[in-house]
């Protein structure tokens, strides 16, 4: 939708990350994660982030998200520093993080717990809508434990729209589930979040997926090394919906890589 | 003719380990590539094993959304509406649903707004010999799992868990 | 101060210790390797184990002080009688390692001894022992602290039992000195032995126990991934303890629907006779005890009268110390579930808290009892000295085993809350409690467990010539019966109580382990 109708500033940056090193001390000593990462997330993007496992996209990620400090540098959300979470960011986790203990619904709840100016009635309502909005419709009263991986990502998804957040994290969100179940999410992915129905203006995915990425992605971040820089950024610009078969598919995840090794 | 009534004098049983999902994802990949597809074709279209499409081609012939003759798979009149449908598919085939076990049993034993557990539905298919684990207590796990993902998808049943139990809808 | 006194007390408790441990792998060994390899012993010995597992075996100790040394009466009958004791508390944990190692033995390994026709001794020796190893040596860290607890309790209740012309000869011993120092107003060499105790426990701990799991590590089978750290605390309270409660409230743990269980329902065939063996024991032990007295009031049988009267008496009992029980546990689980929380979510705060707890928590409750009586005001209100006794015996259990719960909580769903900008109570109330609730109720019915055995030296203590009781209790009720010869009234008061307490597991506890691990175990 977005595609075809492109609002006014779309491109201007949601999430800027300006000069982030990172290090992580081991035994006093500091040991760099990442060096100088720059990076942005404009209106209306999708952002992957990929680069070999353990070469530190989480931390990145978790940076953006107000979890960790940056040993120095800065990330910016719509313009105001990132100083701890923040509740117009929301994050989608690879292992999902459902409360086994809490229902769909209650899950859904939970993260709205901040929303001091809901009632509980309204929260509930919101994620009633945010579950639908997810396809999970009838499943408000099942537990985690009873759903399928994949229903629980939807479970994970519905609870960071119904924050109604500007910034959607999402964390390896596809590599724990099944090949078949993580194609239907994929599928539903970029139509869902990026759309003038919700609230979302940027998506920062990690993925270490590379025909992920070319699927889902406006650009690519590419981390490698160790420490960690940003070896490339690319701007996908290859039309929606994307066949996986075509040839110019296949040149893009070459594309990325090369930039990889 | 593509709608012919499966025959009903044996029972119809959804393969344990099959979702809602992936007959959606088989349904909709061999609609994309013309409605016609040969198993192995559709395995690699959907990067599945054959060992897992089987399954999942049985639980889709067994819906009517699929004919699968001389190693082709077909998609019926059936199949081409639930292709099409864009939200809540499964629930064009509600009444396709409603005649597989565990979900025609299950549906049974709700009648009346009587609310029941999986391990009553185990127990009443048990006893006519429709078992989906030899061990009592997966079989039970299983077909609860089937119910969940099957029977509320489709809106036959409602589920609370706190209270372990379905109501027909 | 006499330093000698002190070593000679702490070295005579060790030997026990370590002559009771080594009797208690040996056991383990054949009783937990029959039980794997063998469907009809199983079925016995799983509910005979467990049954010897959750029963307060400190109830049981006067009388078999009295039945062995009665038959053996000079130092080694009662050393015998000691070691038997802390061999009964240690070997049901150790043997059921041993059962769930053997058990676990892949298919392969056992084919490949068949192809090569070994004989039964070849197969103990070659592929049960070593493949029990690792479990042996984990397991026994938890019976090591739970032996030192009897083997105080035990040395305690032997200086107890001596009096009048009955001089049970052990000299020396850490519950000896215990109770010798202060009842002579040695105070100084008191302390000295409490240091010497914590010293002794926390070298033993790294020398011994440690180097024993470390070095079992080669017999891990290949499918299990090597411990890379050693976490005293969640390793020792938890992994073990999660293995050291009743059996009958994991063997359906994963199952949703128990009736249907094959498992449970061999159990349950099992449990018939293995209450049978466990009463003929008990009267073969009762038999001997009284026979050593010399004292057969139970030659002739006792009247509907007496066995009614006899009975009340003990119900009354059994009742105060359910209460005592139940209320030294909720103040337990009050202070332990919040702090056990609150620690293990600061990793400052767990490193600086948990070699602090891990001394506390080695030393042996009773054997504080000395200085306890002498606190003002609270010293001579004995329910509050009981309280503290029994509560210093178990709030660790409760506090290791919800540190170890959230502990192994996954760092993304303790970092959820501040994702989600929820406030404290919430996090506590949606995250943190509930994903300790496992934890907290492993930890609880090991702690109840132990309160009832703590309960025997707590309610009535002596040391010189002050005795310290409470009102009423069956612990006392224990205690002192033995020590008279009530024969009637102990038998019932020790039968009565294992009753309870088999039945309170099977039915109580057992559903809310169930209910609890169904639903508050964090597995994504
Ligand atoms: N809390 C931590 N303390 C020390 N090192 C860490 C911590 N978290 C991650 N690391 C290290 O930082 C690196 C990057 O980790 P991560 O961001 O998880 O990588 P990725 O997500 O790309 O696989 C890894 O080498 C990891 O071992
Ligand atoms: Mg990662």
């Amino acid at each position: 939708m977005s595609q075809s109708e492109p609002k006014p500033g779309r491109g201007s940056p949601v999430v800027r990350v300006e000069h982030v090193n990172l290090d992580y001390h081991k035994e006093k000593e500091p040991l760099p994660v990442l060096v100088d990462i720059s990076m942005e997330a404009g209106r209306d993007e999708l952002v992957a982030i990929t680069g070999p496992s353990g070469c530190g996209k989480s931390t990145l990620l978790r940076i953006i998200a107000g979890l960790v400090r940056p040993s120095a540098g800065a990330v910016k959300v719509l313009d105001s520093e990132v100083k701890g979470p923040r509740e117009d960011v929301a994050m989608v986790f690879q292992n999902f993080v459902l409360l086994p203990w809490r229902t769909a619904l209650e899950n859904v709840v939970f993260g709205l717990s901040s929303k001091k100016d809901l009632t509980g009635e309204q929260k509930r309502e919101r994620a009633m809508q945010a579950l639908d909005v997810a396809g999970l419709t009838g499943f408000e009263n099942v537990y985690p434990g009873e759903l399928s991986g994949g229903m629980k990502q939807r479970v994970g998804v519905a609870r960071a729209l119904a924050t109604e957040p500007k910034v959607m994290l999402m964390d390896e969100p596809f590599s724990s589930l099944d090949d078949l179940t993580a194609e239907r999410l994929r599928k539903e992915t970029h139509s869902l979040l990026i759309s003038p129905e919700t609230s979302i203006q940027s998506v920062i995915l990690v993925s270490h997926n590379v025909e992920e990425i070319i699927e889902l992605a406006d650009k690519v971040v590419i981390l490698s090394g160790r420490p960690a820089r940003v070896s490339g950024v690319l701007t996908v610009d290859l039309p929606r919906p994307r066949n996986k078969k075509s040839e110019e598919f296949f040149r893009w995840v070459d594309k990325v890589y090369s930039y990889l090794s | 003719m593509a709608d012919t009534p499966m025959p009903l004098h044996t029972a119809l049983l959804m393969p344990g380990n099959v979702r809602g999902g992936q007959v959606i994802s088989l349904v909709e990949i061999t609609g994309s590539i013309g409605g016609k597809v040969d198993a192995p074709k559709l395995a690699d279209e959907m990067g599945a094993d054959l060992a897992v499409l089987l399954p999942i081609l049985d639980a889709a012939e067994m819906l009517g959304l699929v004919r699968n003759e001389k190693a082709d798979v077909h998609l019926t009149e059936l199949g081409l509406k639930f292709q099409k449908t864009t939200k809540n598919k499964l629930r064009v085939i509600k009444d396709r649903i409603a005649m597989v076990e565990p979900f025609k049993m299950a549906l049974e034993l709700a009648s009346r707004g009587k609310h029941i557990t999986a391990s009553q539905v185990a127990d009443a298919l048990s006893e006519m010999g429709l078992r989906w684990h030899y061990k009592p207590e997966l079989n039970e796990a299983l077909i609860k799992t089937l119910l969940i993902h099957w029977a509320i998808y489709a809106g036959l049943l409602s589920y609370d868990g706190k209270s372990d139990k379905f109501l027909k809808v | 101060m006499q330093f000698g006194l002190v070593a000679l007390d702490i070295v005579s408790s060790w030997v026990r210790m370590v002559l009771a441990l080594g009797l208690s792998i040996l056991f383990a060994l054949a009783i937990g390797i029959l039980a794997a390899r063998n469907r009809r012993a199983e079925a016995v010995i799983l509910p005979l184990l467990d049954i010897f597992q959750s029963i307060p075996i400190l109830g049981f100790f006067p009388v078999v002080i009295l039945g062995i040394y009665g038959a053996i009466p000079n130092f080694v009958g009662a050393n015998i009688a000691v070691i038997v004791l802390i061999f009964t508390s240690m070997s049901w944990n150790i043997a059921f390692g041993v059962y769930e190692a053997v058990k676990a033995i892949p298919q392969d390994y056992l084919d490949l001894l068949d192809v090569s026709k070994s004989s039964s001794w070849e197969r103990i020796k070659n592929l049960y022992i070593p493949a029990s190893m690792s479990r042996i040596a984990y397991n026994t860290q938890i019976s090591w602290a739970v032996g030192l607890f009897f083997l105080v309790a035990s040395e305690i209740i032997v200086v107890g039992t001596s009096t009048g012309s009955l001089q049970i000869p052990i000299p020396y011993g850490i519950g000896i000195g215990a109770t010798y120092f202060p009842a002579n107003n040695d105070y100084a060499d008191y302390a000295l032995l409490i240091g010497g105790i914590v010293v002794a426990v926390i070298v033993w701990r790294y020398l011994f126990l440690r180097a024993f799991a470390l070095w079992s590590e080669k017999y891990k089978m290949m499918e299990e991934p090597r411990e890379t750290h050693w976490d005293p605390i969640t390793r020792f309270y938890s992994w073990v303890n999660h293995r050291a409660i009743s059996k009958l409230f994991l063997l359906t743990h994963d199952v949703g629907v128990s009736r249907f269980s094959s498992t449970i329902a061999r159990f349950r065939r099992g449990l018939k006779y293995a209450v049978l063996i466990f009463l003929v024991l008990f009267g073969l032990l009762l038999f001997s005890s009284i026979a050593s007295s010399g004292d057969l009031t139970l030659s002739h049988l006792p009247s509907a009268a007496q066995l009614v009267g006899a009975e009340a008496n003990v119900l009354v009992n059994l009742g105060a110390s359910f209460v005592r029980v139940w209320y030294v546990y909720g103040i337990c689980a009050a202070i332990g579930l919040p702090l056990g929380i609150a620690i293990s979510l600061s990793f400052k705060l767990y490193d600086t808290a948990s070699p602090v707890l891990e001394v506390f928590s080695s030393i042996p409750a009773p054997i504080l009892l000395p200085a306890i009586v002498l606190i003002p005001v609270i010293g001579h209100a004995p329910e509050a000295v009981a309280a503290i006794v029994m509560m210093l015996a178990i709030i660790w259990y409760i506090i290791f085993n919800v540190m170890a719960g959230v502990r192994t909580l996954p760092a993304d769903l303790k970092s959820l809350p501040n994702v989600y900008h929820v406030g404290r109570w919430a996090a506590w109330r949606n995250v943190y409690i509930p994903g300790a609730l496992t934890g907290f109720v492993t930890g609880s019915i090991t702690a109840i467990g132990g309160a009832w055995n703590a309960l025997i030296i707590a309610e009535y203590f002596t040391a010189g010539t002050t005795t310290t009781q409470v009102g009423v209790g069956i612990g006392k009720l224990i205690v002192i019966d033995t020590a008279t010869g009530q024969n009637l009234s102990l038998a019932l008061a020790i039968l009565t109580m294992t009753a309870l307490i088999v039945v309170f597991n099977l039915t109580v506890w057992r559903r809310v382990y169930h209910r609890v691990t169904k639903r508050y175990t964090y597995n994504r």
